[in-house]
């Protein structure tokens, strides 16, 4: 063992104590960085999986608006008039898509939002929950998603069958408001706005699911028909007056006036007037105009599943260039995009997470770098005599260095193996998510952490740069001192 | 060529607003293989000499020689190696690396220089230096086991271990009983015949400053006896 060594060892064993107190922050610092990236990398992974398997897929075709778009619509500060944009181009790309050799599957999706009411037997309505409407291509859908909805009752859409399918959630907060237990079979009516007034509309329930492994986010959508979203949102193309009211429609908008519409009437008193049950379920078209007819050709998303991940950047490249091509308003995004904001809450908690280690790095640093000063100024006349007798500059920064480099390596070293073992029972047992706060965090009800090579890397990488950092103060301190110092005085 | 030679050097510190003039103008020769006392009471300045010798300090103005080498203006590369390679040290509170036993502390001047001693030419010097001092029964001891005078004779192996031309003594004697300081200075004056190393030691103790074969007397920073006895000046 070269001098430097035997001296940096030697000189640490022999203060111990601070020794320790250094390699004490070292260990608990790298055991946290381990831990916590591990944890934060899993968590991620399993966000990223829940979303791609059970609704972004991995690549999203989207419209253009000014603000961004998701599968929860627009995220505008004028969240009202908000609209999540039509997918330009939807036949042209649907096509592409189809044909394109990583496309495993594909769903055609549209987006809105609405009051959810139960419709009484007697024509009234009864409670009142808020559901996010996805309206799908039901075959599509379970094609390209088949494991991400668990029917608790009833059925999912069948194709062309009009009707929703509740979440739980909303199932549960609709039946405690209406006192009563909602089940498939039941009717519901659906009030949602759009740039031209209020739509309502009823339709029956046709089962009541939820999303596996899912966020509570998640809790308050439901899939609807496509028709009955489209004409919620308004996607409807200009048409002759006479093709779109039938009599019962008209029966139905001549019971309402202006003074029910913004007088304090609710929508159980809007409806009371049109038969339960009716042939014609467009309850309510309050700003419709009548010149028009429901888009059938309207979407908002197009969800692809890809046969491989690593093929996305690929799909997203190929379509890309058919939209500048073709010159399409339209948008290729990734699942985070297409899941936000909810997807970006781990990115969220690991910023949070590495802004906590950056201050306790700057502590780590702050206390070792005193700890180290401390240790070169009582050996200020070892050092002053090392070079008295003829040691360089540089002798004194190898063995300063060493000793931070035996601190940094035995100790950080024991950290990782720490955290190593920490993970692998955590991964053994998982930890099970017991509040909403880690259901977020998890990505599902239980996180089985992985150990993340990149975590362990980086940690050791954070670990050396708080070691050097810590050690640039001392060592300065310790070239400065002079062989003057060594010596008596006359 | 002289082994020393010191030209109208003086040495000032600032203090304050005011300044130490320790050293006001000093001249003075040492022979190689001399065995030298620089005695003077404290504050004289000799440990400021020794300094200026041992390019561990400057002159405010005058030359210090050093086996002919102008000290001046030299970089602190060049200062290193001038004191590892041709000069040793020893200093009055013994200076031991402490987490070093003896053998490792003689060694340790061979391990940080730019040549390379073979191990084993290493290991046999290292060897003779312990013996020559008295303390091949304590080669694996640490400083902290050693008595004072112990120590003293590991810091003059260890300031032997470079084989240099000139070895400085700053008061090696004043942290030591008399019979023990004496047995030091004896010890040393052994190694400068048996080696013929130049020997450069400070002291205020009259009984050993006699030992001395060339005496440099200071006082108040000037000095006042430049001797060589007559031993040396036959020799």
């Amino acid at each position: 063992m070269s001098v430097v060594w035997r001296i940096a060892i030697r000189n640490l064993q022999e203060h111990r104590a601070k020794s320790l107190i250094v390699g004490t922050i070292i260990l608990i610092g790298t055991f946290v960085l381990v831990v916590g990236n591990s944890l934060m990398d899993s968590a991620a992974a399993g966000i990223r999986r829940s979303f791609i398997d059970n609704f972004t897929g991995h690549v999203v075709l989207a419209g253009v608006a000014d603000a961004p778009v998701s599968l929860f619509g627009v995220r505008s500060t004028d969240f009202l008039n908000a609209r999540t944009p039509r997918l330009d181009g939807y036949e042209q790309l649907r096509q592409a898509v189809a044909d394109h050799p990583d496309v495993a599957a594909w769903s055609p999706q549209a987006s809105d939002s609405a009051i959810v009411n139960l419709a009484g037997e007697d024509g009234t309505s009864v409670g009142e929950s808020f559901s996010q409407l996805w309206g799908i291509e039901p075959a599509r859908y379970r094609e390209a998603f088949p494991d991400a909805a668990e029917l608790i009752s009833g059925s999912f859409l069948e194709p062309d069958q009009v009707g929703i399918v509740l979440s739980e959630g909303t199932a549960d907060d609709l039946g405690e408001s209406a006192d009563r237990e909602v089940r498939p079979g039941d009717r519901v009516l659906l009030t949602a706005t759009t740039e031209a007034g209020i739509k309502v509309r009823e339709v029956a329930v046709t089962g009541i699911f939820r999303f596996r492994n899912a966020l509570p986010q998640l809790d308050s959508v439901s899939f609807v028909d496509i028709t009955t979203l489209r004409t919620l949102t308004g996607m409807t193309v200009s048409a002759p007056a006479e093709q779109i009211l039938t009599e019962q429609q008209i029966a139905g908008l001549g019971s309402v006036d202006e003074s029910d519409l913004f007088g304090g009437g609710d929508a159980g008193s809007l409806v009371q007037e049109v038969e339960a049950g009716s042939e014609a379920p467009i309850l309510l078209d309050l700003g419709g105009r009548e010149e028009t007819v429901v888009d059938s050709g309207a979407w908002h998303f197009l969800l692809l599943k890809l046969n491989r991940p690593g093929a996305a950047a690929r799909v997203t490249e190929d379509l890309e260039r058919l939209i500048a091509e073709a010159d399409l308003n339209a948008q290729v995004m990734g699942w985070v995009g297409a899941a936000a904001p909810m997807s970006q809450l781990s990115d969220g908690f690991k910023i949070v997470f590495n802004v906590v280690i950056i201050v306790i790095a700057v502590v780590a640093v702050i206390i070792i770098m005193n700890t180290l000063v401390i240790s070169v100024t009582e050996r200020i006349s070892e050092i002053g005599t090392m070079r008295a007798i003829g040691a360089r500059k540089g002798f004194v920064r190898r063995m300063i260095g060493a000793e931070t480099v035996t601190l940094a390596f035995v100790f950080g070293g024991a950290g990782v193996l720490l955290g190593l073992v920490l993970l692998f029972i955590l991964g053994a047992t998982g930890i099970p998510a017991s509040n909403l706060f880690l259901r977020i965090l998890f990505g599902g009800e239980v996180l089985r952490p992985e150990v993340s090579p990149g975590s362990v890397g980086f940690s050791l990488v954070m670990v050396a740069a708080i070691a050097v950092v810590s050690s640039l103060y001392p060592l300065a301190v310790a070239l400065r001192i002079s062989p003057r110092q060594a010596m008596g005085t006359g | 060529m002289p082994a020393v030679t010191l030209t109208d050097v003086r040495k000032i510190y600032p203090l304050g607003k005011t300044e130490v003039h320790a050293v006001k103008g000093v001249s003075f020769e040492i022979e190689e293989g001399d065995f030298v006392s620089i005695a003077g009471p404290s504050g004289s300045g000799k440990s400021t000499i020794l300094n200026l010798i041992g390019c561990i300090d400057t002159p405010t103005s005058g030359t210090v020689q050093v086996m002919g080498t102008d000290t001046a203006g030299m970089a602190d590369r060049q200062v290193t190696e001038l004191r590892h390679d041709v000069l040793g040290f020893i200093f009055q509170s013994f200076n031991l690396v402490p987490v070093l036993n003896v053998a490792e502390n003689v060694e340790f001047p061979l391990l940080i220089g730019q040549a390379r001693v073979p191990k084993a030419e290493r290991a046999d010097w290292v060897s003779y230096l312990i013996e020559a001092v008295g303390l091949e029964d304590h080669r694996s001891h640490r400083p902290t086991e050693l008595s004072g005078g112990q120590r003293q004779r590991v810091a003059i192996a260890r300031a032997l271990a470079n084989k240099p031309r000139i070895v400085l003594a700053d008061e090696p004697t004043a942290n030591l009983d008399s019979e023990t300081g004496e047995q030091i200075i004896e010890l040393m004056k052994h190694m400068n015949a048996e080696l013929g190393t130049t020997f450069v030691f400070s002291t205020h103790d009259p009984a050993i400053v006699g030992i001395a074969d060339h005496i440099i007397r200071l006082h108040d920073g000037l000095v006042t006896e430049d001797r060589k006895s007559d031993s040396r000046r036959s020799a």
